[in-house]
């Protein structure tokens, strides 16, 4: 990047972060008038949730929904998801128009985001848990098929080369040379969306379907803090789980 | 080393954890739940599904809001607003993760990157990272729910809710940009008696700035996508403008909101794609 292009840049970025800032005097108060006596009972609250055998029985259920909720939407985003992004890199044939056409079709599936295909999936088929599964599905198998395309295209051609002067078959080469180099940050990647399916499939309460979210949002708008509290510590927990889990697996690949 | 593997789980193992909580969860989703697939092909949901499509076109209205003029206008203004939340968001977030990256990185807490270490630091570290956990782990939308208990719903609610998941996010990716540096250079000046921020600034600033920004630009996008479901509380935008237009079922205003919303995330993408290209880093 040139220095003067640099500059240019800086300057946009400037005036954009400044024209941002006139947002802050939008309003006469940007707190409501008890905001921060609602900041401390928030924060105590959370130094104490609600532990009640009740409590922890609804939160149980809750994580148990939303957990399902997310893992069946990611096995369904990776089934999809693979076959396209095999195509998506031009592995399997290289003709531009297959790779440009199956990622503008990955592009659309993530261009819409989860709550909003959540939105429009009640307002077709009701509140089904499907309408949650397949409104996480979407977005997903968007995100997971472009990502795990580009990993696939960015592997070294060594390998690649050598099974094919060797005589392997185009099938051979994918799933001998291809994916074994892939698979490694593909699995960090699909990780990382089950993670962000956790969180997703806990907010798609917002339109009416259960898991974690629902008990949050009820929860707050009683103003029972101390029960969303819980409920905030179970998605925390959960959240962090998925992560350890996969670092743990990144850590036995690479060993 | 032997700790280390300790803690590993290999590939097939994961495959079978993975199989079981999948068959756990198809379970509870199939059986506790009660959902099954033939209820979503009948021919009440088609009907309901065709219905909702002929709305949002506006088959039957008289004058269909893509028609008119003044609800693309308020849709741009409800954009600007989008925008606006956005780069505040982004703004907030980067100021965030600036001031907590010096506490919570692992190589200058523990002096792998500047030879000096002290219990406080260390203690500083795990605080912060807890801190980027918790910012990461709760979803935009329910960070929002919590702020409008303290500010009045609007942007900077909204900036302010995407800003402190994104923090959790950005700070992570920083302190891990400084830990994958290589430590020659910063080793090299720590040798010649430099202080502690005048490592910081001289010789790990320059070294990771270029991702940085890159990481920004690439988180920026994100919440620009975001915008639209903290809108959702009130925070403005699209978002709010897109909740209000399904509540009343004006499902052809939807229609132009969600085609507006498309282009600008279809832009946004197109910008940070160039941008990072120019930056030349991930």
């Amino acid at each position: 990047m040139g220095k003067s292009s640099k500059h240019f840049l800086s300057l946009v970025l400037l005036v954009a972060f400044g024209w941002s800032l006139t947002s802050l005097f939008h309003q006469d108060n940007l707190l409501h008038r008890g905001g921060m006596d609602a900041l401390v009972s928030l924060g105590s609250a959370f130094l104490q949730p609600d532990l009640s055998r009740d409590i922890l029985d609804i939160a149980l259920v809750a994580t148990l929904r939303t957990f399902s909720y997310a893992i069946t939407s990611i096995s369904l985003s990776l089934l999809v998801a693979f076959p396209l992004a095999l195509l998506a890199s031009g592995h399997v044939t290289s003709q531009p128009l297959v790779r440009t056409a199956t990622r503008r079709l990955l592009g659309a599936m993530r261009g819409i985001h989860e709550l909003i295909w959540a939105w429009f999936f009640v307002a077709a088929i009701g509140l089904s848990p499907f309408a949650a599964i397949l409104a996480l599905a979407i977005p997903y198998t968007g995100s997971l098929g472009r990502i795990w395309a580009d990993q696939l295209e960015d592997i070294p051609r060594g390998p690649l080369l050598a099974a094919e002067t060797s005589g392997g078959s185009k099938w051979q080469v994918i799933f001998f040379a291809v994916v074994p180099q892939g698979i490694g940050n593909m699995v960090s990647y699909g990780f990382y969306r089950l993670e962000c399916a956790l969180r997703s499939s806990a907010i798609l309460s917002f339109v009416g379907l259960g898991g974690l979210g629902h008990e949050i949002h009820l929860s707050l708008s009683d103003l029972r803090f101390n029960e969303a509290a819980t409920f905030l510590y179970a998605l925390i927990f959960i959240v962090v789980l998925v992560d350890r889990w996969s670092a743990y697996t990144r850590r036995g690949m690479v060993h | 080393m032997k700790e280390k593997l300790k803690q590993a789980i290999s590939f097939p193992m994961t495959t079978y954890l993975f199989v079981f909580l999948m068959g756990l969860g198809w379970y509870f989703v199939l059986v506790v739940d009660g959902g099954s697939i033939g209820e979503i092909f009948t021919e009440k949901n088609g009907h309901f599904a065709l219905k909702f499509l002929r709305r949002l076109v506006g088959v039957g209205l008289e004058d269909p809001a893509w028609t008119q003029a003044y609800i693309w206008k308020d849709t741009l203004v409800a954009t600007l607003d989008t925008l606006k939340m956005s780069l505040l968001s982004i703004l907030l977030t980067g100021v965030m993760a600036l001031v907590s990256v010096p506490l919570g990185t692992r190589s200058i807490a523990f002096g792998d990157l500047t030879l000096t270490t002290s219990p406080l630091g260390r203690f500083a570290y795990y605080m912060t990272q807890a801190l980027y956990t918790l910012g990461r782990a709760i979803p935009e939308l329910i960070w929002a729910m919590m702020i409008i208990f303290v500010f009045k719903p609007g942007l900077v609610a909204g900036a302010l809710a995407l800003a402190i998941h994104n923090f959790g996010i950005l700070g992570k990716l920083w302190t891990e940009t400084i830990d994958d540096m290589a430590t020659g250079p910063v080793h090299g000046l720590a040798l010649t008696g430099a202080s502690h921020w005048q490592l910081l600034v001289f010789a790990v600033l320059p070294a990771v700035v270029g991702k940085w920004v890159s990481y920004m630009v690439y988180r920026w996008e994100i919440i620009l996508r975001t915008t639209i479901v903290v809108g959702f509380v009130g925070a403005g935008g699209l978002g709010q403008d897109f909740r209000t237009a399904m509540s009343f079922l004006h499902y052809d205003r939807v229609l132009v909101i969600l085609l507006t919303y498309l282009s600008l995330v279809y832009l946004a993408d197109r910008l940070s794609d160039g941008l990072r290209k120019r930056l030349g880093e991930p």
